[in-house]
């Protein structure tokens, strides 16, 4: 009787010492952008487990995660950059680092995460660990003249690459010592804005908005600069209006080929990524904002700008069109599949609610409710390259 | 919405305080070429447009 006693008794101990023990791999969060939290959600269950609050304005916040996919950095635009246990669910270090940030990265070796920032223009490193800053590159792209910083992303060798708004360069600062950061520069045309690093990390693109076309980098042989491809797909002489600014990201490369949102057209470019060159085009319903590839690249998800942005449309890689037109709820400001794509999750801004659709059978499988949700990232983004 | 600008400058009444509302009502009607500012007339007439400026020249509504 004793020995079960004391059996039963070092059960109970255990059960109280041993925090339960999971992994990170299905977690993720979602931006309340309004009301400055974020809701932190599990993607094997479709639930939210915790919501954390005081991440200041959220509008246009975005996400990176360290490596281990525990440690989610935050980049808020008031310049706020917060660090998040997604385990323990809290805050474990916020500063203020800029007056008006757009986003960020994370290097290669996970101990640098790098701020963008609109104000004042250029790019910040700090220490991954502590949030402390290690060194600051300001796009001064001409003497006294500062440039918004656009498009960021980390490639290989510890360095990042990133374009200027205002300077029209895409630079490329390499942080081996994250204290002294060696910065190049590539001409590469009017506006970027925004940017991407193919899935391999060689080569960046950067999106031109002041004239047709798409610059484009190999980060394998720098030296040759930055050319110009997709020169006159046509936004015209007579500039179309847009409404919203497309997002680019590595997501838009599937199946040796790279699905481009058209400035202000109603349509997504594609390109072979082996030659550069257009091969086609594919008619949707608005001007697209996030064009984007389930993992396995079989379909391409699109969302549009206002007044489009109740509509998705859904591309067969394999067929090169639409199959599939929907109109899931109001303002769908961001997708994002699970880690391999039998799920996306959108978010419907104006209905406050993350929509959970099978993108098999285009049926709602789950909804949760969220404070005008927009940015959804999971922690599948902590081991590629350009997330 | 914080309007305090990100691509486009801040529009908190302090900042546009100085500026003729006839000129800021044409920036939205019109847009700003060679700037990201896209002309919204095909959703909205002139008045509508005045009628924001005037918010956004006080306090625009949370």
């Amino acid at each position: 009787m004793r020995l079960l006693l004391s059996f039963l008794f070092v059960l109970l101990l255990n059960a109280c010492a041993a925090p339960q023990l999971r992994g990170t791999g299905d977690l993720g969060l979602i931006i309340e952008r309004a009301s400055g939290q974020v809701t932190l959600v599990d993607t094997t269950a479709r639930q939210p487990y915790a919501r954390i609050e005081g991440l200041g304005d959220l509008s246009h916040a975005s996400v990176v995660y360290a490596r281990d996919g525990r440690y989610a950095f935050v980049f808020g635009r008031d310049g706020g950059l917060t660090k998040i246990d997604l385990l323990a669910a809290k805050i474990v270090k916020r500063v203020m680092q800029s007056g008006n940030a757009i986003g960020g990265s994370i290097s290669q070796d996970g101990r640098i995460v790098v701020a963008q920032n609109y104000t004042p223009g250029g790019i910040k490193a700090f220490d991954a660990e502590t949030l402390e800053l290690l060194s600051e590159v300001p796009a001064e792209y001409a003497p006294g003249k500062f440039s918004k910083v656009v498009g960021l992303a980390d490639v290989p060798g510890n360095k990042f690459a990133y374009a200027l708004f205002d300077g029209g360069e895409i630079w490329v600062s390499d942080f081996s010592n994250p204290k002294q950061p060696k910065t190049q520069r590539y001409p590469a045309g009017l506006q970027p804005y925004d940017g991407l690093v193919t899935p391999d990390g060689r080569y960046f693109l950067a999106g031109l908005f002041g004239e047709d076309g798409v610059a484009l980098l190999d980060l394998w042989q720098p030296e040759k600069g930055a050319r110009k491809i997709l020169e006159n797909y046509g936004r015209g002489e007579q500039k179309l209006p847009v409404f919203k600014m497309p997002h680019l990201r590595g997501w838009s490369v599937a199946q040796g080929k790279a699905y481009l949102p058209a400035i202000g057209r109603h349509e997504v470019l594609v390109v072979d990524v082996a030659t550069w060159k257009e091969v086609g085009r594919i008619p949707v319903r608005g001007q697209p904002v996030f064009v984007m590839a389930r993992p396995d690249g079989r379909q391409v998800w699109v969302n549009f700008a206002f007044p489009d942005n109740g509509k998705l449309d859904v591309v067969d890689t394999l067929a090169g069109q639409v199959v599939r037109q929907m109109e899931p709820g109001k303002g769908i400001l961001h997708m994002e599949f699970a880690p391999r794509g039998e799920n996306v999750w959108l978010s419907a801004r104006d209905d406050h609610k993350v929509l959970i659709y099978d993108t098999e059978s285009f049926v709602k499988v789950g909804d949760i409710a969220a404070d005008n949700p927009s940015g959804i990232f999971f922690t599948s983004r902590a081991t590629r390259i350009g997330f | 919405m914080t309007l305090q600008g990100g691509l486009g400058p801040a529009l908190l009444p302090a900042n546009l305080r100085d500026k003729p509302a006839a000129g800021l009502a044409a920036t939205i009607v019109y847009g700003r070429p060679g700037t990201p500012m896209p002309p919204w007339q095909q959703f909205m007439s002139e008045a509508e447009a005045s009628w924001i400026v005037e918010q956004l020249m006080t306090e625009f509504p949370k």
